[in-house]
């Protein structure tokens, strides 16, 4: 894999994979910092609050009639975390000039509208507007009351927060809505502000366009950006339970969720991370691991059974969709499998599987933007190294009792059950129908 | 477009070719080469939710609702009591299947051994296995399923909007099937559909990748055989849908936080011709983007006056069995933007549409079939939908740029009557009557 990784300025760097495979341009910004309870709502409310409108073009409207211009180039923005550092990211895919009828310089214009949009604010008096403020609080609150529609989601937040109670990756991803409805327009453009000059920027570019003349470009549209950048600390890791609870509540539902938290002993930059990888595949990586062929399978217990692993933060969720009174029995038949691991009662062939998927995996890897740039801003953040042939190297090398040791650092922290409330959860259809 | 323009040849300029041949058992077989490190195989069946009454070697069936999804689980179970999931683990691919309201699909990904794995697909595919043991197991588990999607409000919201709109055509009812309805399928029932509707020509093979092509053809003699089937093919019943709505509207208490919301408009006006019906799904395509999409006034301002607390979603289809379009989202007041849609539907009727959203329109649409061609699997699914509906997706990118504003404007005056609109909404549990 070439990368060619350049740095634009201390703490700004930019990631270049020439590909001229694809038919569209890729580039992202990613902005990080640590991970608290403050930085949460503002977080996710500033890319909210910067989608709504810029200098040159003011509103939504503007915004998508502008891109519609330019064959549709896709802005997209978020903000997700990686351990326990907040990554607040903005990106656009574009069609390349090859393919545009009439060649409209689709990535210089695309990156114009991109660049005022992050840059260069509709602001009121110095600060955001006002107007768009209150009108993106308002739907980070409703999107947090909706939390709830998704059972299965819902039940792994929740397990998250108990499993980590206490510490910064517990803390609601998006804040709470007495801290959303809290800020400002001052106070989230002071964060605003805070992002660009302090927080360390990685930029990713997968696409046609020569990579001299992208860092030229880029150098010359970031110079605002150069200033000093704060270095984020990465994560508290907890390599063993210290104690273990158990969470219960109960909603309107037509199935239970279950949800083990384990502390995993292991993270991304542990040389013996390959086991972990591996151990982590054969218990519940795919349709033939453990789990999938015991819980599902065998027992008939769940349609899904799926093993999560937080790589930087060192857990790992295993989660069900289970009917009620199969609770205990589908708890019971998770930890059999996590047991059979830490017992070494998998075969060579399991390994071998596990292997050829993730080697499968990462072969392909340069096909999938979105993975490629998942994959390596974990490393590059970590320190870990990035190219994915002297990882498949150090997989190869795993031994079954690297992969029982990986298993036996497995500790249970948190169980946490989402209970159906007995006789709700079943909607009720044509409350009012009108007929013609 | 100016129409004075010379109009550029897309199918050149996108530089992409699709190789079609029929293997001698009458499996037709459509390879797109692509320079990719995932390679891509699709074998998808004319058979989905929908095909449930049907004529085959003289007799007439009325299975179980489900059972095409039933089925699809069931192909990767073995005589040799080996998973099909665990023969793919051996050659390090990623499988999965899916089963729609028309079709069915099996599918595999992989960077290495294609032909090994091309083999396990077809093997499983063709060597039917159902017992009374498998068969109960299953019902276990596409019981869970059921229910995890019985908890998905959105699930709930699309299918009383289908069971609003259609009367004949089983929209409204879930592919998976009910519990009950599962319950009732057998070993026996189950071969019957296989045997109808598994047949080679009713089927089609569709690979992407750098692949070999020479190397799939022995394979296929090997597992299919050379000779075509000699049973004439299954004939579908169905009936015909009128144009008119069930029920005009439904209102419903559900377990969301916030009201969601569906509209939906039906179309049965469906050409036999496929050239016909491509050119009508572009411009659909077209219209519903300029309508509805980003860009347009409508979506933008009931964002900004709080209507929608997202985005507006739509989505259309248009095939040989249905035609309709649904806009979705998360409303605090769904009446509200009920009228609205209404109001802005009349009053476009009444002025007309803006050729310069039209033109914004096509470039959207554009740009969407050219993302398709970044990634193996999209290319592989779009190609099967193509050739299911006997159209030639390569001809897409030229079609769309030749639509013009007339045909929208004819297309707008044909879908959007009151008597083809359908309105769903679900209500929080604790919202009293009075305030819906």
């Amino acid at each position: 894999m070439h990368l060619i990784r350049k740095e634009l300025y201390p703490g700004i760097h930019l990631n270049i994979l020439p590909d001229s495979r694809f038919k569209t341009n890729y580039i992202s910004f990613s902005f990080f910092t640590d991970m608290t309870s403050e930085n949460a709502a503002p977080s996710h409310l500033l890319p909210m609050v910067l989608g709504r409108g810029s200098q040159n073009y003011p509103d939504l409207g503007a915004i998508n009639r502008a891109l519609e211009q330019v064959w549709d180039g896709t802005l997209d923005s978020g903000t997700g975390r990686l351990g326990e550092t907040r990554a607040i990211g903005f990106s656009a895919c574009y069609p390349d000039d090859r393919f545009i009828p009439g060649s409209d310089c689709v990535e210089d214009k695309t990156l114009d509208i991109f660049f005022d949009i992050l840059l260069n604010p509709k602001t009121e008096n110095g600060v955001f507007s006002k107007e768009y403020i209150e009108s993106e609080k308002e739907k980070l609150c409703q999107r947090l009351a909706a939390i709830k529609n998704a059972k299965g989601k819902y039940a792994a937040r929740r397990a998250t927060e108990e499993l980590c109670r206490g510490e910064a990756y517990g803390t609601l991803p998006e804040g709470t809505v007495e801290q959303v409805t809290a800020i400002t327009a001052q106070s989230l453009f002071d964060y605003y502000q805070e992002m660009l000059s302090d927080f360390p920027i990685e930029i990713f570019y997968i696409g046609r366009t020569d990579p001299d003349l992208l860092y030229s470009k880029l150098s010359l549209r970031l110079s605002t950006l150069f200033c000093p950048k704060k270095s984020v600390k990465g994560s508290l890791v907890i390599r063993t339970a210290r104690s273990q609870h158990r969470v219960e509540e109960t909603l309107p539902c037509k199935q239970g969720r279950l949800c083990l938290g384990f502390r995993t002993g292991t993270v991304l930059s542990d040389k013996d991370f390959p086991a972990f990888a591996l151990m982590n595949e054969i218990l519940g990586g795919s349709p033939i691991s453990l789990l999938f062929t015991n819980v599902r399978e065998k027992e008939s217990l769940c349609y899904y059974c799926t093993c999560s692993p937080d790589s930087l933060k060192g857990i790992l969720l295993i989660s069900a969709g289970i009917r009620d009174e199969n609770r205990k029995k589908a708890e019971k038949a998770i930890l059999k499998q996590v047991h059979a691991m830490q017992n070494g009662s998998f075969t060579d062939a399991d390994m071998s599987a596990a292997l050829h998927t993730i080697e499968s995996a990462l072969l392909g890897i340069r096909d999938s933007r979105s993975t490629l740039e998942s994959y390596l801003v974990r490393r590059i953040l970590t320190g870990v190294q990035t190219d994915p042939e002297t990882y498949l190297l150090e997989l190869r090398k795993v031994t079954k009792e690297d992969i029982i040791l990986a298993a036996k650092r497995l500790s249970l922290d948190t169980v946490y059950y989402l209970k159906p409330e007995p006789g709700k959860g079943d909607n009720d259809d044509g409350l009012e129908d009108n007929e013609t | 477009m100016d129409s004075k323009t010379t109009k550029p040849n897309i199918r050149s300029l996108l530089g992409e070719e699709c190789i079609y041949t029929v293997h001698s058992s009458g499996l037709p077989v459509y390879f797109i080469p692509k320079d990719f490190s995932v390679n891509y195989a699709l074998l998808g069946v004319r058979y989905g939710s929908l095909d449930n009454h049907f004529v085959f070697a003289g007799k007439e069936y009325r299975p179980p609702k489900g059972i095409a999804h039933f089925l699809e689980h069931k192909m990767f179970e073995n005589p040799d009591g080996e998973d099909t999931f665990v023969k793919f683990s051996r050659t390090g691919a990623d499988a999965n299947a899916y089963t729609t309201f028309t079709r069915t699909a099996y599918l595999f990904s992989c960077s290495e051994h294609f032909e090994e794995s091309l083999e396990i697909l077809l093997k499983s595919c063709f060597t039917p296995y159902f017992t009374r043991e498998n068969v109960k197991k299953e019902q276990g588990i596409i019981a869970e399923e059921i229910r995890m999607y019985e908890d998905d409000p959105f699930d709930t919201l699309y299918f009383s909007l289908m069971r609003c709109m259609y009367s004949e055509i089983e929209l409204g009812v879930s592919i998976c099937g009910t519990e009950e309805s599962i319950s009732e399928i057998t070993p026996e029932l189950l071969q019957n559909c296989y045997s109808a509707f598994y047949r080679p020509e009713n089927m089609a093979l569709c690979l992407c990748g750098n692949l070999n092509i020479d190397s799939v053809f022995p394979i296929l003699d090997r597992i299919l055989g050379t000779a075509p089937s000699p049973l004439p093919p299954p004939s579908v019943l169905r009936r015909s849908e009128g144009r008119q709505v069930v029920c005009p509207e439904m209102k419903i208490k559900a377990d969301v936080a916030l009201p969601l919301f569906a509209a939906g408009f039906k179309d049965t006006d469906i050409s036999k011709d496929p050239v016909k019906r491509l050119r009508k799904y572009a411009a659909m395509a077209i219209l519903f983007e300029a309508l509805f999409g980003g860009s347009a006034e409508f979506a933008y301002q009931l964002y900004k006056d709080g209507d929608i607390t997202g985005a507006l979603d739509f989505e259309f289809d248009h095939n040989q069995n249905y035609s309709y379009l649904l806009l979705t989202g998360e409303s605090p007041a769904p009446e509200k933007v009920k009228e609205k849609l209404y109001g802005y539907l009349a009053e476009i009727g009444a002025k007309g549409i803006d050729p310069i959203r039209l033109e914004g329109g096509r470039r959207i649409v554009y740009s969407q079939f050219l993302s398709t061609f970044d990634r193996t699997e999209s290319i592989a699914n779009e190609i099967l939908t193509y050739v299911f509906e006997e159209q030639d997706m390569l001809s897409y990118g030229d079609l769309i740029l030749d639509i013009t504003d007339s045909e929208c404007k004819a297309l707008f005056d044909s879908i959007f009557k009151p008597e083809h609109a359908a309105f769903v909404s679900l209500y929080p549990e604790s919202e009293s009557e009075e305030s819906t």
